[in-house]
């Protein structure tokens, strides 16, 4: 048995569970025995010429040896596979995203750093699916199941900004949301230049008042037809002006100088009007950050895989918060989990020798403490999570 | 993609979380055999991942709530209160349990309470004959 084969496969079978998730729906026995299986009855084990022509035909064949096709069938009403078809769907919408422009609906209604033409509420993937997988063609291996999903997103992405604005005014929750949080810097920003009020709790009543406001215009068709994303960011400006009038009103000061204020459409931060740092868009929580927009955050598997990234990127803008007051257990979380070594081997490396009695008891306070440290990062990461999105 | 003679690390991010293409894959995963440099990165995070997938034994161990609940002090509280509640139930069943006291809390319940209430205006009261001092019983005003 040739080892650099085996190597290969390995990681190539590795890969195809970590994306298709095969070992949680029961395709896969496991890594070894699906390796072991594909050097044995699969021809051409060997990686030769072009690696990405090899792996294909490798996988072809043993897919078609395996039957995939009729495992697709069977588990068409699976709720695990529907996820992971999911999860294949919003990562090609990422990429969409990534290669395209921004649109107009994008430029207006969404965060910064968010989309609303590249993303896919639950409701939009229900129908995707229905139409695409209850007449299921024949998945011979998981790049058809892939392609497919390359098709969905090509055919149906990005949506049309009409259908967004038909969207917002049906009260669609999903579209809402973004909205909504499009309208906090900019709220922020008038908030700061009109009235001097600051921060984000300060400014949460004005912000969730223009978001009651807008959403009773739109869904009550007061803007003029057609609506564009434009206009219904202009009409937001125009209530978040009012509200500070109402502000300025109340303090009985004289808004003389109001009219001059004018909110550049624009997704940049513009210095002279967002001059605090309170103010610019991008020291949002909800705006900055590289956060991908497509990773599904609701599934609890994508959210610890992205956590785990993080743990261990130093590089990743969201690490230092993350470790930030537990550096020195992360380093034994490392040690146990990554370096393999023994609750006892750690104690010895950090404290010496012991007399039996203390190893033993230390030993078990840094398993404690790896256990505990697990469930805190899980539980900061969360936070993190819950405040940038 | 690769910057240099490794891959770095958005990339193998990239990799791990499925933002690749499968063109780009297969050459994050040619080079992953081929380098042990960035093989053992690749390696370590999904050690790291395997880790965070075991079930916790020490759920929620961090919340006050459940530190609150599990120390030792609640323990001895709990037991209290359990023990005075189940006095106090026993002495209950016990009068519950006596049908002379049932009773004597029945008659008790079913006395009229008003009865004080219009004793005042009654013909018969010192307040009537005080105030009406021409009126002889039993015939009206």
């Amino acid at each position: 048995m040739d080892k650099k084969a085996k190597k290969y496969i390995e990681e190539i079978l590795l890969k195809e569970d970590e994306r298709y998730c095969l070992i949680s729906l029961g395709f896969f026995r496991d890594i070894d025995t699906e390796a072991e299986f594909i050097l044995n009855s699969v021809g051409g084990v060997q990686p030769e010429g072009d690696f990405l022509h090899w792996k294909r035909r490798l996988l072809r064949e043993y897919y078609r040896l395996r039957d995939f096709s009729t495992f697709c069938r069977r588990n068409i009403s699976n709720a695990f596979f529907e996820k992971m078809v999911r999860r294949l769907i919003l990562g090609r919408l990422d990429r969409m995203r990534m290669h395209n422009g921004r649109t107009e609906a994008d430029r207006y209604l969404a965060p910064d750093n968010d989309t609303v033409s590249y993303s896919m509420s639950p409701e939009t993937f229900e129908g995707l699916y229905a139409i695409y997988f209850s007449n299921l063609g024949s998945f011979s291996c998981t790049e058809d199941l892939y392609n497919t999903c390359a098709g969905i997103v090509s055919a149906h992405f990005p949506t049309d900004d009409a259908q967004i604005v038909s969207c917002l005014e049906e009260n669609n929750s999903f579209y809402w949301e973004k909205l909504y949080r499009k309208l906090r810097p900019i709220t922020a920003g008038f908030c700061y230049q009109m009235t001097g009020i600051s921060g984000d709790n300060n400014i949460h009543d004005i912000w969730s008042d223009t978001c009651c406001t807008l959403n009773a215009s739109i869904t009550g068709g007061k803007l003029e037809k057609p609506v564009t994303p434009k206009a219904i960011l202009s009409y937001a400006a125009g209530i978040i002006k009012n509200k500070n009038r109402e502000v300025l009103r109340n303090r009985q000061k004289s808004p003389y100088d109001i009219e001059d204020i004018k909110y550049r459409l624009t997704d940049e931060a513009d210095e002279n009007f967002f001059d605090s740092p309170m103010a610019v868009p991008g020291n949002f929580p909800s705006q900055s950050g590289d956060i991908s927009t497509n990773i599904d955050f609701a599934d609890e598997d994508t959210r610890r895989r992205y956590m785990v990234v993080v743990l261990y990127n130093e590089d990743h803008p969201w690490h230092a918060r993350l470790v930030e007051g537990m550096e020195d257990r992360v380093q034994r979380l490392f040690e146990h989990y990554i370096d393999g070594l023994s609750y006892e081997d750690i104690v010895r490396r950090h404290y010496g020798e012991l007399p039996p009695s203390e190893g033993a008891k230390a030993a078990a306070k840094v398993r404690q403490e790896i256990k505990r440290l697990k469930d805190r990062l899980i539980e900061r990461f969360d936070k993190i999570v819950k405040e940038y999105r | 993609m690769m910057g240099g003679k490794h891959v770095d690390m958005n990339t193998l991010t990239d990799y791990l979380l499925d933002r690749l293409s499968p063109e780009e894959e297969a050459a994050v995963q040619e080079h992953l055999c081929e380098c042990p440099e960035c093989g053992k990165k690749v390696k370590d995070i999904r050690n790291l991942r395997k880790a965070f997938q075991e079930p916790s034994s020490v759920p929620a161990a961090s919340s006050l709530f459940t530190r609150v609940i599990r120390s030792s002090w609640t323990k001895a509280a709990a037991a209290i209160a359990i023990i005075a509640g189940g006095s106090i139930l026993f002495i209950n069943y016990r009068h519950h349990a006596d049908p002379l006291m049932q009773q004597e809390i029945l008659n008790g319940r079913q006395e009229d309470p008003t009865f004080a209430i219009d004793t005042f205006d009654r013909e018969d009261s010192i307040y009537y004959m005080e105030k009406y001092p021409d009126a002889r019983l039993g015939e009206p005003l």
